[in-house]
């Protein structure tokens, strides 16, 4: 799968991992940009040029920061698809998750 | 009654009411007049809420038990009692929650990049099995905080004697941090031990080193005193950093976890550090008028010194 072309902003306060869970998709040739915290992300996503977002959820700002990250773009009308990477696999936060646009 | 919020109400129906919420039961009294005719107003407080209540009268006021849990409600007295009735995760509990978090996902990131190398070039592979290590390297050092905080761990064994180890602990943490850094060792003038393993007191010392170090990336000075006063022993660890902020004094001298964004660390360091002092029976203190970081550790002289302490 060639992704050339294809820009991902990568949100995770957790860069090391980040770097290394989206390997695959530099090699597939993406080209990714990392932001450490919601805000970060907010503002990325406002001066545009990304293709999708891929967001952690416990990150900053707040303990759950991915899911205030969705909610903001929601209620901005963002339209970047988004992807939520988590090691959390609890019910609650995946239903809201998806309720915020993310798949 | 237990610790909560006292409130006092601004629905018409319960404006004459002082209300003090515990996790499980509320006490209601009226400002004025008497505590029999605040019973409507007190049941009046339920209306947007769906539970059952024992309500009985004590001498001056309205003792309210709950029995089951209320159900979401949305008023300003219903969001409080819920409030009040959902136990909150403890701050300790939520560092723990976070640092294993951190660790599931270093493990997972090493797991990542260990897979599928097979069609890789010997460099690519050798690359790989860097990042791998790496994280685990990263995971195992919070398991380490963990272990220092006490979730892992839950005693010490064994005295150390003072004056020997400090000299063989500067001299490990120099060699063992880079060479921007000096370190200054002054042991005890007389020989004294602390009921402390030498494992524990490392364990201590190298959270308070790690801090450091991330304190002063371009280097700095470490002096690292001890001095016997009475039955206890005073060991400073001091750095020419730019100290640290009141906030994290504050919430560690409180009792409180540090609060600390994930990007920074988990705010676990400093409470394993105190963890490890207060089980040993010692005390962490901060002391902020050396003009860079001050951690003292006041910790008893163990027993064998106490009795008959010797000149070195």
């Amino acid at each position: 799968v060639s992704l050339r072309g294809a820009r991902i902003l990568v949100a995770d306060d957790q860069l090391d991992v980040a770097r290394t869970l989206t390997e695959p998709l530099r090699a597939a040739g993406a080209t990714l940009r990392f932001v450490s915290d919601g805000m970060e992300a907010l503002d990325s996503i406002r001066a545009g040029g990304h293709d999708l977002l891929i967001a952690d959820m416990k990150m900053p700002p707040h303990d759950w920061g991915g899911l205030w990250l969705l909610e903001q773009l929601k209620q901005r009308r963002y339209g970047i698809p988004c992807l939520v990477l988590t090691g959390e696999g609890q019910q609650r936060q995946t239903i809201e998750a998806m309720r915020f646009r993310g798949g | 009654m237990v610790a909560g919020l006292t409130m006092r109400s601004n629905s018409s129906a319960v404006r004459n009411l002082r209300i003090s919420i515990g996790p499980d039961s509320l006490r209601v009294w009226p400002v004025a007049g008497r505590v029999d005719a605040s019973l409507q107003s007190t049941i009046a407080l339920f209306a947007d809420l769906t539970v059952r209540l024992h309500i009985s009268l004590d001498d001056n006021e309205l003792l309210v038990r709950f029995i089951g849990a209320p159900d979401e409600g949305r008023g300003p007295i219903a969001r409080a009692v819920v409030s009040a009735l959902t136990p909150e995760a403890s701050s300790l509990g939520a560092s723990i929650a976070n640092t294993l978090h951190d660790m599931k996902n270093q493990i997972a990131a090493a797991r990542q990049a260990s897979a599928g190398t097979a069609t890789l070039t010997r460099t690519q592979r050798l690359g790989r099995e860097f990042t791998a290590s790496r994280h685990v390297d990263h995971a195992k050092a919070l398991a380490r905080q963990l272990q220092a905080a006490g979730s892992l761990q839950t005693s010490s064994e064994g005295v150390t004697e003072l004056s020997a180890y400090l000299r063989s602990y500067g001299a490990l943490l120099l060699e063992r941090l880079p060479r921007e850094f000096h370190v200054i060792t002054r042991p005890p003038r007389t020989a004294v031990a602390v009921p402390v393993d030498e494992a524990t007191l490392s364990a201590i010392l190298d959270n308070l080193a790690k801090n450091t170090q991330e304190a002063l990336p371009d280097g700095g000075t470490i002096e690292l005193t001890a001095a016997c006063e009475d039955a206890v022993v005073h060991i400073e660890f001091f750095d020419d950093g730019p100290g640290v902020p009141d906030a994290v004094v504050d919430a560690l001298q409180s009792g409180r976890t540090v609060q600390s964004t994930k990007t920074a660390g988990n705010g676990l360091g400093l409470v394993g550090v105190r963890n490890l002092v207060h089980r040993v029976g010692g005390t962490l203190a901060y002391v902020a008028d050396r003009g860079g970081a001050c951690w003292r550790l006041s910790l008893p002289v163990a027993e064998s010194t106490a009795a008959g302490g010797t000149e070195s």
